[in-house]
């Protein structure tokens, strides 16, 4: 996977070379245009004021956690080019492909993602034990995102022609249910109980927690860190499932893409 | 043991009556070369397929070196090559050759030095070496196939899988595609061709099988076929349309001769010299053309065999 990965990486950096300089840049620009905004807002506050913190913690957290990078259109990608059939008969399997696909996604986000927090714990002077937990919590999460996104990818196999469109709308959906920019008790309580299916969610929760000391979204860490746990576990087990569901599929030539 | 074996396989697609194919059986000796002849949607790339992993059969069963293509696909995967119908639209447009090589080649696990000693060999072996760097859209038809055909033996697979690996090729092209498959064969790879080009199969093949509608209608060695119609001969009349009918009314007329074709006319016969003979004193401004049978002949005679 990681060979695939690789390659993904660099046929990037081959195609797109100011594409690629730009994502690695985004989430910084993206992060500095928001505190900009956030200054204006509220002058006298500094860098590491609450507000601030809860906000850049959650950035960083979604971006490490790549929970707002779920496609769920990379299977149509590949038979747009016709390689479909290709891949599925080469050593790798397109399971492999889209695990792969995450790790790239991971490599070319989480550059930035860890540069900063590792820049902005330093400057809240965040224990060091503190940081190697928020930055397991948003490992998991990681993996967690990684069922999450076989399970979209499946059900867009399984239920429905796959557009751009719909790859694209639960990509902005995650990005405002996983309390990045406020907490999620601030979302209806329907979407409060929806935003619970994101791994995310309990890891940019409990990495404020253990930094800020937020208030949690469930009574106690230990609740929170098993839900986070049973959640990543069950969603690379159902992802798997249904992706083994969906393959079939698609080998049975039930799939017009 | 066959490198390639189907027993017995179907294929319906969903949302189809008519299936794709219909208890299809077809073997294939380890180091030769087998072509499975048809038409457009006779089930040639159904078959591939299958044996390649990427569909599910129906029902029967098929075996790659001896595995279930459906219960051990992994281990099938290891060992085949594969190279797609338009295998040029399947490879990235706006990449170079070298990074399209590279990619591919990570998908077989092939990467870092490996990659790097294969590639230069294999570029250079099928002489674009020089063109590494070129985008793939910038190159001729012929190179294009040539990288295809790199991106799927890259790997070393003993077995492989050609689909139509000369359709849409222009003679040269097609000349070098078919060297570079001959090639292949002296390095004792097994390799299973689909075409409808009957001089392709005639050049590559140690046996043949024809496919029409799902079915296959016949499968032997490309030896026995030659055995067979030893001493036969292919009379082709060159005409308008105008006397077609005539010309095979009067050919129909004698026992040795059996019609392959009825428009341009062309027969199978037994003592050919005698009734090309007569034939000619009958349309004396016709051009007759008779030779040794060839497998395009053969192909004719077995599906008007079923047609009739």
């Amino acid at each position: 996977m990681i060979h695939e990965a690789i390659a993904f990486e660099v046929s990037y950096w081959k195609r797109w070379k100011l594409n690629f300089v730009g994502s690695y840049l985004d989430s910084v620009g993206l992060l500095f245009a928001i505190i900009l905004l956030m200054k204006f807002r509220s002058p006298s506050a500094s860098i590491t004021s609450p507000e601030y913190a809860f906000f850049i913690i959650g950035f960083l957290s979604s971006y490490l956690t790549t929970a707002i990078f779920s496609r769920i259109d990379t299977p149509k990608n590949y038979a747009k080019y016709d390689i479909y059939d290709w891949i599925v008969s080469s050593r790798t399997s397109m399971l492999h492909v889209l695990v792969a696909e995450r790790i790239w996604v991971f490599l070319r986000y989480v550059t930035p993602g860890f540069v900063g927090l590792t820049v902005y714990f330093a400057v809240l002077s965040v224990p060091l034990k503190v940081y190697f937990i928020c930055v397991t919590l948003m490992m998991v999460g990681w993996v967690g995102c990684v069922g999450f996104n076989l399970i979209l990818t499946s059900l867009g196999l399984l239920y429905g022609k796959i557009e751009g469109a719909s790859a694209w709308l639960s990509l902005l959906i995650s990005y405002f249910m996983v309390g990045i920019f406020f907490p999620v008790t601030m979302l209806p309580f329907k979407l409060w109980v929806v935003s619970l299916v994101f791994p995310a969610t309990y890891a940019i929760d409990l990495s404020r927690h253990f930094t800020l000391g937020t208030e949690l979204i469930l009574p106690s860490v230990k609740m929170e860190i098993t839900c986070f746990a049973v959640l990543v576990v069950a969603l690379l087990i159902v992802g798997l499932h249904l992706w083994k569901r969906a393959d079939k599929k698609v080998r049975r030539g039930e799939l017009q893409f | 043991m066959y490198a390639i074996k189907t027993c017995e396989l179907t294929k319906v697609y969903r949302g189809s009556e008519k299936p794709a194919l219909c208890n299809a059986s077809i073997q294939c000796e380890k180091g030769s070369i087998f072509s499975l002849l048809g038409e457009n949607g006779a089930g040639k790339t159904t078959t591939v397929k299958i044996l390649c992993t990427v569909l599910l059969p129906t029902s029967g069963e098929a075996f790659v070196a001896g595995y279930n293509t459906v219960e051990e696909a992994e281990k099938v995967r290891q060992i085949i090559g594969y190279l797609p119908q338009k295998a040029h639209v399947s490879i990235f447009f706006d990449w170079s050759i070298w990074d399209n090589l590279k990619f591919f080649s990570a998908m077989n696990n092939i990467t870092g030095l490996t990659f790097k000693t294969l590639a230069k060999t294999l570029l250079k072996e099928y002489n674009l070496w020089e063109k590494r760097n070129e985008l793939f859209r910038n190159l001729s038809g012929g190179m294009q196939q040539r990288v295809a055909l790199i991106r799927s033996i890259i790997h070393d697979p003993d077995i492989l899988f050609l689909d139509e690996p000369t359709s849409g090729l222009d003679v040269q092209a097609r000349l070098q595609t078919l060297s570079m498959v001959e090639a292949l064969k002296k390095q004792g790879k097994t390799i299973l061709v689909t075409t409808h080009q009957m001089d392709v199969a005639e050049r590559l093949s140690d046996s043949v099988g024809i496919i029409r509608s799902g079915e296959i209608l016949l499968q032997t060695s490309l030896k026995t076929l030659k055995e067979q119609y030893q001493g036969k001969y292919s009379l082709e009349v060159f005409c308008g349309s105008s006397v077609t009918d005539q010309i095979v009314a009067f050919f129909r007329e004698f026992s040795s001769v059996e019609v392959l074709h009825r428009c341009p006319p062309r027969f199978l016969i037994w003592d050919g010299e005698d009734i090309v003979k007569e034939a000619r004193k009958k349309f004396q401004t016709l051009e007759f053309s008779l030779r040794s049978v060839s497998l395009e002949d053969i192909y004719l005679k077995v599906y008007n065999t079923v047609n009739t």
